[in-house]
């Protein structure tokens, strides 16, 4: 869900063309290879914007196939926009108190979405009933859709744009078109498993192919998911931009007459930067960071199966509007981390965070689409792990936020969150969650969680579970128990500590050294979380001993009666552990560090004699 | 109505310097004085660092500023109540820390208000009398005489700034509230042409009294009052003269800190120490120049 951008490389290969088909066609010289995926809900969708009233109206012709082995007897819609008619009616702004993303929302600009007609192919109109907020819409089938048999639907439909709020919205002459048209929910174990637009919740829905076409004045520059098949002028001021994709979860769209272009090819794959002329300076920087993105998460999990990677800027306005993932598609935008426009991306990564978090979402969205509604944690958590980890690799140390003596890593602004409230369970659903340990649950408890667990299971052998997690699910929908499957059956450990105590569980750790005696070392855990550890113990004569501690007993003393003088202990010496609420206690000396206590009092003595002066004193 | 014969700020800066340095005498008292208040106040973290100086943790913090510690330090209260499960409120360690901080910041303004006051008249004393050899007798005379005056005139001065830099404060808080960033410049303008006054008027009433041999501190505060109306060039010239010298002072210190390691403390004792000697030097330029501007 956040953000994004994206990604890799080399087996995408383009094939001397076919011949393509129509005249105007700038872009399909060559026969692009898309995943070898069976489609089950597809749309065919011709809309024309209104840049005036910022609606969005047209048909669209949805193509759906039973995958499953029972009948279906009706079909469920969202219909996103509806969540913005107004700041009260909807469940989302209930939730969200009329407040997304640091914006809120302006209800002088609201949005919505309406279906006017919906019929069968055979022109059989279907009685159409909104449902629960009226974000969800649903009609009774004549006859139910068979196993394997397919399904043709009909629809014309009017989207308002609200001005941007929840990542969708015009601002001015920008337009982030999301969550925009008629779009089913996901048959599945006999029923439609579809919510209600939640405010913490994002979307899931069936892998399929997509053919848009968008007619908007012709000065407008597009972007959207997929790749450009033809632009068509059309006399009248206007023109007719069509795109194509497949085995896509989702299609998103952008436009605004002042939207520039920026390309790079990364091992063979097109990476496109849509930016506005103001952030032409993050050119470099968000394809740069597009590059080790793909790249490096090609490298990790598995190639990026698309053709083309489009990443997106936003208005400094309509920051609501960045920071998100869609198929092939990402936002992204400068984040001030100030949130007061102090800073241009001068002393702090933002820019790169935000991109390469949204294409990490390439892997763990898009291709592995998780049901984000239902499990969030599984996708913001991966996602952002894998972002910590390319961040540290890339730009670390220090690479979240280097102004003077302020030095942060995105690590540990995670890290922070967590330790504020460690407690939370990461497993829920986006609405069992509050705004806060939304963050904790969804993003920060994981990402420190997963880095303890490649911190016990080791960096190779994490890898290769998450390879072969993405292996396994590419383009289907798994959930947190094929997750743990696939973690036990490739670290060959049971992880129950992991999953349930982290990602179920609200349980904590602390491990410390609490006494170090000449001859004797006593570790200690609170908390009822239990992790393999070690203890690495120095003796007088520099002699070391590393003892494997399960942490099964609240606490535990070795002897070394046969040894030299302990001098120092420390469980957990690597920071394995990023869970440890306190590492502060892990390390303790026998005698005390008197080098390091006096270049601390050093610093402190210093500080109160510029306070003495500073205090018009001598 | 300027009298015929003026000395420039240039002039009374430069001769600031060189009476400054004819008394070494008394930047080394002054600078005694300041070290041994500091050590006072820095035994007490001092002492509620020896069971933490146990912990491994303390070499990182050793070596600067250590983000995870302070993120521990910063969750500690969060922390400290999950893990005792009943406790609420901040761990004892993190109150006593509390405490010895609130404690420093009570005793500076105390002790500065006590050294200043002190050592002061014999500083200024010095000073006037300059070229005079320097006579450890007739300083501690010139502490001692002006004490109880500068006592309580520094008293009063400091209950008048601080209400000064409220009324201040609150203006600036809803001058920028209510417009943009850019009035902030503004009001920093503004704040220059208040403060330097102010700091001119607060010199001025103990040199008055020291020149001439007065312990009624508040006719030497109307002598400074009048002065700043008359010489408010030459004394806006020193006073910028000898910000600058602080400035210099401090971008040297700026440049150079980083690149020591923490941990390497005697040097960054050295060098810490040479930094208070030289902030306290350019004050004593301040204030051995202004002799010349009365
Ligand atoms: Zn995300």
């Amino acid at each position: 869900m956040r953000r994004l951008a994206i990604l890799v490389l080399a087996l995408i290969v383009f094939l001397p063309a076919r011949a393509s088909s129509a005249a105007t066609d700038n872009t399909a010289q060559l026969v692009p290879i898309w995943p070898d995926v069976t489609p089950i809900a597809s749309y065919d969708i011709q809309v024309a914007l209104d840049i005036d009233t910022k609606m969005v109206s047209g048909h669209e012709t949805i193509t759906y196939t039973n995958s499953t082995d029972t009948p279906i007897p009706d079909v469920v819609f969202h219909l996103y926009l509806n969540a913005f008619r107004d700041s009260t009616s909807s469940i989302f702004m209930q939730e969200s108190g009329s407040l997304s993303r640091g914006y809120s929302f302006d209800p002088d600009y609201p949005g919505g979405i309406e279906i006017t007609d919906i019929r069968l192919a055979d022109g059989t109109t279907l009685e159409l009933d909104l449902i629960e907020d009226e974000t969800l819409a649903k009609a009774e089938l004549p006859e139910p859709v068979a196993p394997g048999e397919t399904l043709n639907l009909e629809v014309e439909f009017q989207s308002t744009l609200p001005k941007v709020f929840a990542r969708t919205g015009f601002y001015k002459d920008f337009f982030m078109v999301g969550q925009w048209f008629p779009k089913l929910g996901v048959w599945q174990d006999g029923g439609w498993n579809a919510y209600p637009f939640h405010s913490n919740s994002e979307f899931f829905a069936d892998f399929g192919n997509y053919d848009v076409a968008i007619t908007l004045p012709d000065n407008y520059v597009t972007g959207a998911t997929g790749l450009l098949a033809s632009t068509k002028a059309n006399n009248d001021g206007t023109q007719t931009v069509s795109y194509h994709a497949e085995a896509v979860i989702d299609f998103a769209w952008a436009a605004s007459p002042n939207f520039k272009q920026a390309t790079r090819d990364v091992g063979g794959l097109e990476v496109v930067y849509i930016y506005l002329p103001e952030h032409a300076f993050t050119i470099d920087r968000a394809l740069d960071a597009t590059e080790a993105a793909v790249t490096n998460f090609g490298a990790w999990y598995g190639a990026y199966p698309y053709p083309r990677l489009t990443v997106l800027d936003v208005p400094d306005e309509a920051s609501g509007a960045g920071g998100m993932e869609y198929p092939m598609l990402v936002t992204a935008g400068l984040e001030d981390p100030t949130g007061l426009g102090l800073m241009k991306g001068q002393y702090d990564h933002m820019l790169e965070i935000v991109t390469i978090h949204e294409i990490g979402h390439e892997w763990w969205y898009a291709v592995v689409a998780f049901n984000e509604a239902e499990e969030p944690w599984l996708d913001e958590g991966i996602t952002d792990y894998s972002t910590v980890r390319l961040m540290e690799k890339e730009y670390g140390p220090h690479e979240m936020l280097d102004m003077g003596s302020i030095k942060m890593s995105y690590l540990e602004a995670r890290r922070m969150e967590y330790l504020m409230m460690p407690e939370t369970p990461m497993y829920g659903k986006a609405w069992d969650f509050g705004t806060s340990d939304y963050g904790v649950g969804a993003y920060s408890k994981p990402v420190i969680s997963l880095l303890t667990l490649e911190g016990v299971i080791g960096e190779e052998r994490m890898l290769k579970v998450m390879s072969t997690f993405f292996e396994r699910y590419r383009f289907k929908h798994p959930t947190t128990e094929d997750f743990r499957a696939t973690a036990e059956e490739v670290s060959g450990q049971n992880l129950d500590w992991f999953f349930d105590g982290l990602v179920y569980g609200k349980e904590i750790l602390n491990y410390s050294v609490s006494s170090v005696e000449e001859h004797r070392v006593t570790v200690t855990r609170q908390g009822s979380l239990i992790i393999p550890t070690e203890v690495q113990v120095t003796f007088a004569d520099g002699s070391e001993a590393l003892e494997a501690w399960d942490g099964s007993e609240a606490q535990k003393t070795f002897d070394y009666s046969d040894r030299p003088a302990v001098v120092r202990a420390e469980i957990d010496p690597d920071h394995k552990l990023l869970v440890d609420l306190q590492w502060s206690d892990n390390g303790l000396l026998r005698r005390m560090d008197v080098w390091s206590w006096l270049a601390i009092n050093c610093q402190i003595l210093y500080q109160i004699q510029n306070m003495l002066l500073g205090e018009g004193g001598l | 109505m300027e009298a015929p014969v003026k000395t420039t700020s240039w002039q009374a800066f430069r001769n600031g310097l060189t009476r400054s340095i004819r008394y070494p005498q008394v930047i080394l008292c002054a600078y005694l004085f300041n070290l041994l208040t500091g050590l006072l106040l820095a035994v007490i973290p001092a002492l509620t660092l020896v069971d933490p100086a146990h912990r491994t943790a303390i070499q990182d913090a050793a070596n600067g500023i250590d983000m995870w510690l302070v993120e521990e330090i910063l969750g500690s209260t969060t922390t400290y109540s999950i893990l005792q499960e009943t406790a609420s409120g901040p761990p004892p360690w993190l109150q006593q820390a509390s405490l010895v901080v609130f404690f420093i910041l009570l005793a500076v303004p105390v002790l500065a208000w006590l050294t200043a006051s002190f050592l002061r008249g014999g500083i200024l004393l010095a000073y006037v009398e300059a070229p005079q050899p320097f006579s450890w007798q007739r300083f501690f005379w010139g502490c001692w005489h002006w004490f109880g005056a500068f006592l309580l005139i520094n008293l009063l001065l400091e209950i008048a700034t601080l209400l000064l830099m409220s009324i201040l404060l609150v203006g600036i808080v809803m001058a920028a509230s209510a417009a943009g960033a850019w009035i902030n410049w503004i009001t920093l303008s503004l704040l220059v042409l208040i403060i330097v006054p102010w700091l001119a008027i607060s010199d001025y009433t103990h040199l008055f009294a020291v020149v001439d041999q007065t312990r009624n501190v508040f006719k030497a505060f109307g002598k400074a009052f009048i002065l700043i109306f008359r010489r408010p060039l030459a004394l806006a010239g020193l006073f910028g003269l000898s910000l600058l010298m602080l400035l210099l002072i401090q971008a040297a210190f700026r440049i150079l800190l980083p690149s020591l390691p923490p941990d390497w403390w005697p040097l960054v004792f050295v060098v810490t120490q040479v930094f208070i000697i030289a902030r306290l030097w350019s004050r004593l330029v301040r204030w051995a120049g202004a002799v010349d501007i009365t």
